[in-house]
Protein backbone atom coordinates (compact mmCIF):
# COMPACT_ATOMS: atom_id res chain seq x y z
CA UNK A 1 0.00 0.00 0.00
CA UNK A 2 1.41 3.38 -0.96
CA UNK A 3 1.44 6.38 1.33
CA UNK A 4 -1.28 7.94 -0.80
CA UNK A 5 -3.44 4.84 -0.54
CA UNK A 6 -2.96 4.81 3.20
CA UNK A 7 -3.90 8.47 3.52
CA UNK A 8 -6.97 7.95 1.36
CA UNK A 9 -8.01 4.95 3.40
CA UNK A 10 -7.59 6.94 6.59
CA UNK A 11 -9.55 9.95 5.31
CA UNK A 12 -12.30 7.71 3.97
CA UNK A 13 -12.63 5.90 7.27
CA UNK A 14 -12.68 9.10 9.30
CA UNK A 15 -15.25 10.85 7.16
CA UNK A 16 -17.46 7.78 6.92
CA UNK A 17 -17.32 7.41 10.68
CA UNK A 18 -18.23 11.03 11.27
CA UNK A 19 -21.03 11.08 8.73
CA UNK A 20 -22.46 7.83 10.05
CA UNK A 21 -22.44 9.21 13.56
CA UNK A 22 -24.25 12.34 12.47
CA UNK A 23 -26.74 10.56 10.26
CA UNK A 24 -27.56 8.23 13.09
CA UNK A 25 -28.28 11.13 15.40
CA UNK A 26 -25.10 10.55 17.31
CA UNK A 27 -21.85 12.36 17.06
CA UNK A 28 -18.23 11.76 17.73
CA UNK A 29 -18.33 15.07 19.50
CA UNK A 30 -18.81 15.10 23.22
CA UNK A 31 -22.45 15.18 24.20
CA UNK A 32 -23.67 18.66 25.13
CA UNK A 33 -23.49 19.29 28.83
CA UNK A 34 -26.70 18.93 30.77
CA UNK A 35 -28.34 22.05 32.03
CA UNK A 36 -27.38 24.26 29.14
CA UNK A 37 -27.60 27.77 30.42
CA UNK A 38 -29.10 27.06 33.83
CA UNK A 39 -26.72 25.64 36.39
CA UNK A 40 -23.70 26.08 34.16
CA UNK A 41 -22.14 28.64 36.42
CA UNK A 42 -21.66 26.04 39.13
CA UNK A 43 -19.80 23.68 36.80
CA UNK A 44 -16.13 24.41 36.22
CA UNK A 45 -15.34 24.71 32.53
CA UNK A 46 -13.13 21.92 31.19
CA UNK A 47 -9.70 23.00 29.99
CA UNK A 48 -10.24 21.25 26.68
CA UNK A 49 -12.82 19.02 25.10
CA UNK A 50 -11.98 16.34 22.57
CA UNK A 51 -13.05 16.79 18.97
CA UNK A 52 -13.94 14.06 16.51
CA UNK A 53 -11.72 13.32 13.53
CA UNK A 54 -13.58 15.63 11.19
CA UNK A 55 -13.76 18.96 12.97
CA UNK A 56 -16.52 21.33 11.91
CA UNK A 57 -17.89 24.62 13.14
CA UNK A 58 -20.23 22.67 15.40
CA UNK A 59 -17.24 21.35 17.34
CA UNK A 60 -15.83 24.85 17.73
CA UNK A 61 -19.17 26.11 18.98
CA UNK A 62 -19.38 23.25 21.47
CA UNK A 63 -15.98 24.22 22.81
CA UNK A 64 -16.86 27.88 22.90
CA UNK A 65 -20.09 27.11 24.72
CA UNK A 66 -18.14 25.13 27.30
CA UNK A 67 -15.52 27.82 27.62
CA UNK A 68 -12.85 25.30 26.65
CA UNK A 69 -10.17 24.72 24.10
CA UNK A 70 -10.72 22.06 21.46
CA UNK A 71 -8.30 19.15 21.46
CA UNK A 72 -7.75 17.63 18.02
CA UNK A 73 -6.95 13.96 17.54
CA UNK A 74 -3.98 12.99 15.43
CA UNK A 75 -4.74 13.34 11.73
CA UNK A 76 -7.82 15.47 12.31
CA UNK A 77 -9.45 17.15 9.32
CA UNK A 78 -10.41 20.68 10.33
CA UNK A 79 -12.73 22.49 7.96
CA UNK A 80 -11.70 25.97 6.89
CA UNK A 81 -14.86 27.38 8.39
CA UNK A 82 -14.09 25.69 11.69
CA UNK A 83 -10.62 27.24 11.78
CA UNK A 84 -12.06 30.63 10.94
CA UNK A 85 -14.77 30.33 13.57
CA UNK A 86 -12.22 29.21 16.18
CA UNK A 87 -10.12 32.26 15.42
CA UNK A 88 -13.13 34.55 15.51
CA UNK A 89 -14.39 33.17 18.83
CA UNK A 90 -10.97 32.75 20.37
CA UNK A 91 -11.27 28.98 20.78
CA UNK A 92 -7.83 27.39 20.90
CA UNK A 93 -7.26 24.34 18.70
CA UNK A 94 -4.83 22.07 20.47
CA UNK A 95 -3.06 19.15 18.87
CA UNK A 96 -3.29 15.79 20.60
CA UNK A 97 -0.86 15.74 23.45
CA UNK A 98 -0.37 19.49 23.24
CA UNK A 99 -0.75 21.80 26.18
CA UNK A 100 -3.84 23.96 26.42
CA UNK A 101 -2.76 27.59 26.05
CA UNK A 102 -3.10 29.64 29.18
CA UNK A 103 -6.21 31.76 29.15
CA UNK A 104 -8.13 29.55 26.76
CA UNK A 105 -10.56 28.53 29.49
CA UNK A 106 -13.18 31.20 29.25
CA UNK A 107 -16.50 31.84 30.77
CA UNK A 108 -19.26 29.68 29.36
CA UNK A 109 -21.54 31.46 26.95
CA UNK A 110 -25.16 31.60 27.96
CA UNK A 111 -27.91 30.44 25.68
CA UNK A 112 -28.56 34.06 24.77
CA UNK A 113 -31.24 33.20 22.25
CA UNK A 114 -28.86 31.22 20.07
CA UNK A 115 -30.13 27.93 18.71
CA UNK A 116 -27.46 25.53 19.87
CA UNK A 117 -29.58 22.42 19.80
CA UNK A 118 -27.99 20.98 16.68
CA UNK A 119 -24.47 22.08 17.51
CA UNK A 120 -23.92 24.69 14.84
CA UNK A 121 -26.70 27.24 15.12
CA UNK A 122 -29.14 27.54 12.29
CA UNK A 123 -28.73 30.90 10.61
CA UNK A 124 -31.28 33.34 11.98
CA UNK A 125 -31.84 35.09 8.70
CA UNK A 126 -31.12 34.80 5.02
CA UNK A 127 -28.60 37.61 5.44
CA UNK A 128 -26.71 35.66 8.11
CA UNK A 129 -26.67 32.56 5.93
CA UNK A 130 -25.45 34.57 2.95
CA UNK A 131 -22.70 35.97 5.15
CA UNK A 132 -21.52 32.42 5.91
CA UNK A 133 -21.53 31.55 2.22
CA UNK A 134 -19.63 34.72 1.36
CA UNK A 135 -17.01 34.03 4.02
CA UNK A 136 -16.36 30.67 2.44
CA UNK A 137 -16.20 32.17 -1.05
CA UNK A 138 -13.74 34.80 0.16
CA UNK A 139 -11.64 32.15 1.91
CA UNK A 140 -11.24 30.03 -1.20
CA UNK A 141 -11.14 32.77 -3.81
CA UNK A 142 -7.40 33.27 -4.11
CA UNK A 143 -5.90 30.10 -2.73
CA UNK A 144 -6.68 26.50 -3.46
CA UNK A 145 -9.28 25.21 -0.98
CA UNK A 146 -8.21 22.46 1.39
CA UNK A 147 -11.11 20.42 -0.01
CA UNK A 148 -9.22 20.45 -3.31
CA UNK A 149 -5.95 19.64 -1.58
CA UNK A 150 -7.58 16.52 -0.15
CA UNK A 151 -9.07 15.69 -3.53
CA UNK A 152 -5.58 15.74 -5.02
CA UNK A 153 -4.66 12.91 -2.65
CA UNK A 154 -7.83 10.92 -3.14
CA UNK A 155 -7.50 7.56 -4.83
CA UNK A 156 -10.20 4.92 -4.88
CA UNK A 157 -9.99 1.40 -6.23
CA UNK A 158 -10.03 0.18 -8.87
CA UNK A 159 -9.79 3.28 -11.09
CA UNK A 160 -7.46 5.37 -8.93
CA UNK A 161 -7.30 9.14 -8.82
CA UNK A 162 -8.42 11.01 -11.94
CA UNK A 163 -11.89 9.45 -12.43
CA UNK A 164 -12.94 10.54 -8.95
CA UNK A 165 -11.82 14.08 -9.64
CA UNK A 166 -13.85 14.14 -12.84
CA UNK A 167 -16.88 13.01 -10.91
CA UNK A 168 -16.28 15.60 -8.20
CA UNK A 169 -15.95 18.25 -10.90
CA UNK A 170 -19.23 17.35 -12.56
CA UNK A 171 -21.09 16.77 -9.29
CA UNK A 172 -20.17 20.32 -8.28
CA UNK A 173 -20.95 21.63 -11.76
CA UNK A 174 -24.49 20.27 -11.63
CA UNK A 175 -25.02 21.53 -8.12
CA UNK A 176 -24.49 25.05 -9.46
CA UNK A 177 -26.62 24.47 -12.53
CA UNK A 178 -29.52 23.06 -10.52
CA UNK A 179 -29.40 25.83 -7.94
CA UNK A 180 -29.59 28.28 -10.82
CA UNK A 181 -32.74 26.56 -12.08
CA UNK A 182 -34.42 27.19 -8.74
CA UNK A 183 -33.04 30.72 -8.69
CA UNK A 184 -34.69 31.38 -12.04
CA UNK A 185 -37.97 29.94 -10.76
CA UNK A 186 -37.84 32.32 -7.81
CA UNK A 187 -37.24 35.20 -10.18
CA UNK A 188 -40.33 34.18 -12.15
CA UNK A 189 -42.26 34.24 -8.87
CA UNK A 190 -44.88 31.65 -9.77
CA UNK A 191 -43.95 28.97 -7.22
CA UNK A 192 -44.51 29.76 -3.51
CA UNK A 193 -41.31 30.28 -1.55
CA UNK A 194 -42.25 27.51 0.90
CA UNK A 195 -42.20 25.04 -1.98
CA UNK A 196 -38.96 26.43 -3.36
CA UNK A 197 -37.42 26.25 0.13
CA UNK A 198 -38.31 22.58 0.41
CA UNK A 199 -36.98 21.81 -3.05
CA UNK A 200 -33.68 23.57 -2.47
CA UNK A 201 -33.23 21.94 0.94
CA UNK A 202 -33.83 18.54 -0.64
CA UNK A 203 -31.41 19.32 -3.43
CA UNK A 204 -28.71 20.41 -0.98
CA UNK A 205 -29.11 17.24 1.09
CA UNK A 206 -28.99 15.04 -2.02
CA UNK A 207 -25.89 16.76 -3.33
CA UNK A 208 -24.26 16.56 0.09
CA UNK A 209 -24.64 12.78 0.05
CA UNK A 210 -23.01 12.63 -3.35
CA UNK A 211 -20.26 15.14 -2.55
CA UNK A 212 -19.42 13.32 0.67
CA UNK A 213 -17.87 10.67 -1.59
CA UNK A 214 -15.22 13.25 -2.45
CA UNK A 215 -14.70 14.51 1.12
CA UNK A 216 -15.30 18.16 0.27
CA UNK A 217 -16.19 18.75 3.90
CA UNK A 218 -16.31 22.55 3.80
CA UNK A 219 -18.99 22.53 1.13
CA UNK A 220 -20.83 19.73 2.92
CA UNK A 221 -20.98 21.97 5.93
CA UNK A 222 -22.37 24.85 3.90
CA UNK A 223 -24.96 22.66 2.19
CA UNK A 224 -26.06 21.47 5.63
CA UNK A 225 -26.35 25.07 6.78
CA UNK A 226 -28.52 25.97 3.80
CA UNK A 227 -30.75 22.92 4.18
CA UNK A 228 -31.14 23.46 7.94
CA UNK A 229 -32.07 27.08 7.41
CA UNK A 230 -34.60 26.34 4.68
CA UNK A 231 -36.20 23.54 6.69
CA UNK A 232 -36.34 25.36 10.01
CA UNK A 233 -36.77 29.01 9.08
CA UNK A 234 -37.13 29.56 5.34
CA UNK A 235 -36.86 32.56 3.08
CA UNK A 236 -39.38 35.36 3.35
CA UNK A 237 -39.67 36.38 -0.28
CA UNK A 238 -38.76 35.39 -3.78
CA UNK A 239 -36.07 38.07 -3.80
CA UNK A 240 -34.49 36.65 -0.65
CA UNK A 241 -34.57 33.17 -2.12
CA UNK A 242 -33.02 34.35 -5.39
CA UNK A 243 -30.26 36.15 -3.54
CA UNK A 244 -29.53 33.08 -1.42
CA UNK A 245 -29.26 30.95 -4.55
CA UNK A 246 -26.85 33.39 -6.16
CA UNK A 247 -24.50 33.34 -3.17
CA UNK A 248 -24.71 29.55 -2.89
CA UNK A 249 -23.83 29.30 -6.57
CA UNK A 250 -20.80 31.54 -6.09
CA UNK A 251 -19.55 29.41 -3.20
CA UNK A 252 -20.08 26.04 -4.88
CA UNK A 253 -18.94 27.23 -8.29
CA UNK A 254 -15.73 28.67 -6.88
CA UNK A 255 -14.84 25.27 -5.48
CA UNK A 256 -15.86 23.72 -8.80
CA UNK A 257 -13.59 26.13 -10.66
CA UNK A 258 -10.61 24.98 -8.56
CA UNK A 259 -11.43 21.34 -9.23
CA UNK A 260 -11.83 22.06 -12.94
CA UNK A 261 -8.52 23.93 -12.89
CA UNK A 262 -6.51 20.93 -11.72
CA UNK A 263 -7.81 18.59 -14.39
CA UNK A 264 -5.45 18.22 -17.39
CA UNK A 265 -8.12 18.96 -19.98
CA UNK A 266 -5.53 20.29 -22.39
CA UNK A 267 -3.70 16.97 -22.60
CA UNK A 268 -6.55 14.49 -22.64
CA UNK A 269 -7.02 14.08 -26.37
CA UNK A 270 -3.31 13.71 -26.99
CA UNK A 271 -2.82 11.09 -24.31
CA UNK A 272 -6.00 9.06 -24.25
CA UNK A 273 -7.95 6.94 -26.67
CA UNK A 274 -11.56 5.90 -26.43
CA UNK A 275 -12.29 2.27 -25.80
CA UNK A 276 -13.31 0.71 -29.13
CA UNK B 1 -15.32 59.36 -20.98
CA UNK B 2 -15.49 55.61 -21.46
CA UNK B 3 -14.21 53.51 -18.57
CA UNK B 4 -11.54 50.89 -19.15
CA UNK B 5 -10.33 47.83 -17.33
CA UNK B 6 -6.99 46.05 -17.23
CA UNK B 7 -6.32 42.34 -17.13
CA UNK B 8 -2.78 41.51 -16.08
CA UNK B 9 -0.80 38.26 -15.92
CA UNK B 10 2.91 38.35 -15.18
CA UNK B 11 4.30 41.43 -16.86
CA UNK B 12 1.74 41.50 -19.67
CA UNK B 13 -1.40 43.57 -19.79
CA UNK B 14 -4.64 43.70 -21.75
CA UNK B 15 -6.87 46.79 -21.79
CA UNK B 16 -10.57 46.74 -22.55
CA UNK B 17 -13.22 49.45 -22.83
CA UNK B 18 -16.35 48.89 -20.77
CA UNK B 19 -19.61 48.96 -22.72
CA UNK B 20 -21.44 51.01 -20.13
CA UNK B 21 -24.24 51.90 -22.50
CA UNK B 22 -24.91 48.42 -23.88
CA UNK B 23 -24.43 46.47 -20.64
CA UNK B 24 -24.64 48.93 -17.74
CA UNK B 25 -25.53 46.40 -15.04
CA UNK B 26 -22.84 43.85 -15.85
CA UNK B 27 -20.23 46.57 -16.40
CA UNK B 28 -21.23 48.20 -13.11
CA UNK B 29 -21.05 44.97 -11.13
CA UNK B 30 -17.71 44.15 -12.71
CA UNK B 31 -16.29 47.51 -11.64
CA UNK B 32 -17.71 47.05 -8.13
CA UNK B 33 -15.87 43.71 -7.85
CA UNK B 34 -12.50 45.22 -8.80
CA UNK B 35 -9.66 44.81 -8.09
CA UNK B 36 -9.85 41.04 -8.30
CA UNK B 37 -7.33 38.22 -8.44
CA UNK B 38 -8.32 34.98 -10.03
CA UNK B 39 -7.03 32.47 -12.56
CA UNK B 40 -7.80 31.83 -16.18
CA UNK B 41 -8.46 28.51 -17.82
CA UNK B 42 -9.22 27.82 -21.47
CA UNK B 43 -12.58 27.13 -23.05
CA UNK B 44 -13.01 23.46 -23.81
CA UNK B 45 -15.56 23.53 -26.61
CA UNK B 46 -15.94 27.12 -27.79
CA UNK B 47 -12.68 27.78 -29.58
CA UNK B 48 -10.20 30.52 -28.75
CA UNK B 49 -11.62 31.80 -25.49
CA UNK B 50 -10.20 32.38 -22.02
CA UNK B 51 -12.40 31.94 -18.96
CA UNK B 52 -12.06 33.69 -15.60
CA UNK B 53 -14.50 33.33 -12.69
CA UNK B 54 -15.59 36.60 -11.10
CA UNK B 55 -17.15 37.08 -7.65
CA UNK B 56 -20.59 38.36 -8.62
CA UNK B 57 -23.84 37.31 -10.18
CA UNK B 58 -25.62 39.49 -12.70
CA UNK B 59 -28.66 39.19 -14.90
CA UNK B 60 -27.81 38.75 -18.58
CA UNK B 61 -27.92 41.76 -20.86
CA UNK B 62 -26.60 42.64 -24.31
CA UNK B 63 -26.57 38.94 -25.06
CA UNK B 64 -24.66 38.08 -28.20
CA UNK B 65 -24.11 34.72 -29.83
CA UNK B 66 -21.80 35.64 -32.72
CA UNK B 67 -18.98 37.18 -30.70
CA UNK B 68 -15.80 38.60 -32.23
CA UNK B 69 -12.15 38.47 -31.15
CA UNK B 70 -11.70 41.05 -28.41
CA UNK B 71 -15.23 40.74 -27.05
CA UNK B 72 -15.48 40.11 -23.31
CA UNK B 73 -18.72 38.58 -22.13
CA UNK B 74 -20.25 37.58 -18.81
CA UNK B 75 -21.84 34.15 -18.42
CA UNK B 76 -24.25 34.02 -15.46
CA UNK B 77 -24.46 30.23 -15.45
CA UNK B 78 -20.90 29.92 -14.17
CA UNK B 79 -20.25 33.52 -13.00
CA UNK B 80 -17.38 33.76 -15.43
CA UNK B 81 -16.11 36.24 -17.94
CA UNK B 82 -15.36 34.90 -21.38
CA UNK B 83 -12.52 36.59 -23.23
CA UNK B 84 -12.63 35.81 -26.94
CA UNK B 85 -9.28 36.13 -28.69
CA UNK B 86 -9.66 34.34 -32.03
CA UNK B 87 -11.80 31.85 -33.86
CA UNK B 88 -14.75 30.82 -31.78
CA UNK B 89 -17.48 28.27 -32.04
CA UNK B 90 -19.98 29.80 -29.62
CA UNK B 91 -21.45 27.51 -27.01
CA UNK B 92 -24.16 29.97 -26.08
CA UNK B 93 -25.00 33.63 -25.72
CA UNK B 94 -22.92 35.77 -23.40
CA UNK B 95 -23.52 39.27 -22.04
CA UNK B 96 -20.89 41.28 -23.89
CA UNK B 97 -19.84 44.12 -21.56
CA UNK B 98 -16.32 45.07 -22.70
CA UNK B 99 -14.18 45.21 -25.82
CA UNK B 100 -10.40 44.76 -25.92
CA UNK B 101 -8.58 47.87 -27.11
CA UNK B 102 -4.98 46.82 -26.37
CA UNK B 103 -3.34 43.42 -26.16
CA UNK B 104 -5.22 41.05 -28.43
CA UNK B 105 -1.81 39.54 -29.25
CA UNK B 106 -1.21 39.12 -25.51
CA UNK B 107 -4.46 37.19 -25.21
CA UNK B 108 -3.32 34.86 -27.98
CA UNK B 109 -0.06 34.24 -26.11
CA UNK B 110 -1.97 33.59 -22.89
CA UNK B 111 -4.22 31.18 -24.77
CA UNK B 112 -1.22 29.21 -25.98
CA UNK B 113 0.32 29.25 -22.52
CA UNK B 114 -2.84 27.96 -20.87
CA UNK B 115 -3.17 25.21 -23.46
CA UNK B 116 0.34 24.13 -22.47
CA UNK B 117 0.15 24.66 -18.70
CA UNK B 118 -3.51 24.37 -17.77
CA UNK B 119 -4.11 27.78 -16.18
CA UNK B 120 -2.50 31.15 -15.46
CA UNK B 121 -3.05 33.65 -12.63
CA UNK B 122 -4.68 36.94 -13.59
CA UNK B 123 -5.34 40.25 -11.89
CA UNK B 124 -8.17 42.51 -13.02
CA UNK B 125 -8.69 46.16 -12.13
CA UNK B 126 -10.24 49.37 -13.35
CA UNK B 127 -7.75 51.29 -15.49
CA UNK B 128 -6.50 54.54 -14.02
Amino acid sequence: MTATDELTRRIAALVAEELAARNGGGSSRPAPSAGRGGGRAATPAPAAIDAGRVVTVADVLDAEKSGAALRLPAGAIVTMLAREEAERLGVALVDAGGAVPAGSERGARGAGGADWAAGRPVARSTAELIDRLDRYTADVWRTEPQDVGRLRQLSRPPMGRIPGIFYACFNLFWLGEEVQTFRDKAKAGAIPTAVLDELLATLCRRHAVRLSKWFVVDVLELLGDVADFLEQRGTRSHDEYRELCEHLMLAADRLQSWVDRMLPWHTLDDRLELVP
Amino acid sequence: MARSIEIVSGNQRVVARLLDREAPNVAGKFVDAMPCESFSVHAKFAGEELIVMVPFFSEPENEIFAVEPGDIGYYPGRQTICIFYGDTEPFGEVSVFAKVTEGLDVLRAWGREILERGSIPVQMRVAA
